[in-house]
């Protein structure tokens, strides 16, 4: 073919290539800027049409949120019916209203409290949205199928929670979290329950959500964290710790004690972190006791000796964090002098006695100890 | 004469709402805005006996705004700010440069009707 159209025009093979390569440049280009005009065109349109639906709905909605009485002369309508009606004659059989309208339901519930929230939740119901909402865990698209998950805690679908529950083993990460907040949403007498059955990790933007739920909810509803210390998922450990921490949930510090134990690091250096700031006095003891086990461990080391800098007692706890400043760790060391002056007299004076003892070696530690800016 | 209100507020479906229950409630004329940038020039153009603002805005938020009418223009219009949960210090900071109440979202609009006609009374009555 190349030959023919060479010997027709008398052409170069190079410059052939370079015209063949050119006019499918301009070719994929000109179905890009198309592409480009239809896309622009259609989000345009959207655009336009879900005002005109929005503005066509806030009436009826004003009008629900405010329960205003309704009568007509021949017949006598409830006023919340009618509106309902009106809603339903707006939207027809059209998903793309339908979804405008779960928007706009939703933008107005976030803002009221109330008699006029739960209107928004009735005109939900009685249009059969939620319907519509469940119907995209169907789907394929995950953003669909997370969209719903926010309508249908957002609304507090009870009957969702079972394909919601489903969606915490899916493949996809956003699905796995956004359905765990949203039975946390759903399930306010049980918000972690899931976590029984939970196999993912707890991601900082999950930690972050059910922290702010778990304060959004009466206190009495606060679940016992201590039951998922020992969750095969060491992040759901560590969630729950930091929970209890927050939560100061003297319930749980038995438990903690235990964590100490963890054959995990983090987890237990958590654990020993939370028992400091718990400020976890009665077990003071307990946490010496375990002190000399973590010697190998030094992040959890580090942490016991924070812990019992906090909660320990001067002349009985110095011994033991005394042992400490010969541990081979630097940061190890410099941590136990920094708790042991901070316990008292006693820890002071063991700081004192291990450096006049160990001499040059140990004076890095008392030089940075008496660094300013550490004061 | 009736009362002026304006109301600030990008959030058109709730500013849709505000207005419906206001005007129902027969409380003034009403004025509405949907960014700072509009409200600027409304607040700069015309009196009003009463603001009703959201904090968070387009191009200017509801504390500038407070600063525009105490501290610019130099009118001590009733000022009425809206805050979403959790933002007690952008409260407090509203509260310092002269706002006269303010409700956080989620909020009941029987309660947002109760505040608006309390302020009014009061500025009335000391007119």
């Amino acid at each position: 073919m190349n030959e023919q159209i060479q010997k027709w025009y008398g052409l170069p093979a190079l410059e052939l290539i370079l015209i063949e390569v050119s006019i499918l440049f301009i070719l994929l280009s000109t179905c890009l800027v198309f592409f480009l005009l239809i896309s622009r065109a259609v989000k345009n349109r959207n655009e336009k049409k879900r005002l005109i639906l929005r503005s066509h709905f806030q009436e009826p909605l004003n009008q629900i949120i405010f329960q205003e009485s309704f009568s007509r002369p021949d017949e006598v309508i409830p006023s919340f019916e009618f509106r309902v009606d009106e809603l339903r004659s707006h939207l027809g059989q059209s998903k793309f209203a339908k979804q405008v309208l779960i928007d706009q339901l939703l933008e107005l519930k976030k803002n009221l409290t109330g008699i006029s929230s739960e209107a928004l939740v009735a005109t939900y119901r009685k249009l059969d949205l939620h319907l519509f909402s469940v119907a995209k865990f169907k789907g394929l698209q995950w953003k669909r199928k997370g969209q719903a998950l926010r309508e249908l805690a957002e609304i507090n679908y009870q009957e969702a929670i079972v394909p919601i529950t489903q969606l915490l083993k899916s493949n996809r990460r956003t699905l796995r979290e956004e359905s765990a907040v949203a039975l946390i949403r759903l399930r306010s007498e049980e918000p972690l329950s899931f976590l029984h059955s939970y196999s993912g990790a707890i991601s900082p933007w999950m930690e972050i959500n059910i922290h702010h739920h778990l304060l959004a909810l009466d206190q009495r509803k606060i679940p016992q964290f201590s039951q998922w210390f020992d969750h095969p998922t060491i992040s759901v450990s560590l969630l729950c710790i930091k929970m209890a921490q927050l939560f100061r949930q003297a319930s749980s510090l038995p438990a903690l004690v235990n964590v100490l134990r963890n054959p995990n690091q983090e987890v237990a250096g958590q654990a020993a972190e939370a028992l400091g700031e718990m400020e976890a006095y009665h077990y003071a003891n307990e946490v010496a006791a375990l002190a000399m086990s973590v010697w190998d461990k030094k992040n959890v080391a580090l942490q016991v000796i924070k812990c019992l800098g906090k909660i320990g007692v001067d002349e009985k706890h110095s011994p033991v964090l005394k042992k400490f400043l010969s541990h081979p760790s630097y940061e190890v060391q410099f941590e136990a002098a920094r708790n042991l002056i901070s316990l008292g007299q006693e820890g002071r004076s063991q700081v004192q006695l291990f450096s006049n003892q160990e001499g040059q070696s140990f004076q890095g530690v008392i030089d940075h100890l008496s660094e300013p800016l550490l004061q | 004469m009736p009362n002026k209100i304006l109301i600030c507020e990008d959030d058109k479906a709730l500013l849709s709402m505000i207005c419906y229950k206001l005007s129902r409630e027969n409380l003034g004329e009403l004025k509405t805005v949907a960014d700072g940038r509009e409200a600027v020039k409304v607040l700069r153009e015309e009196d009003f006996d009463l603001i009703i603002s959201d904090i968070h805005m387009p191009f200017h938020s509801g504390i500038e705004l407070i600063s525009l009418v105490r501290n610019e223009l130099k009118k001590n219009t009733p000022f009425i700010v809206l805050s979403a949960e959790g933002l007690e210090t952008t409260v407090l900071q509203a509260f310092e440069m002269g706002a006269n109440d303010f409700i956080t979202k989620p909020f009941s609009p029987a309660e947002l009707v109760v505040r608006v006609r309390r302020i009014l009374n009061h500025k009335s009555g000391h007119e």
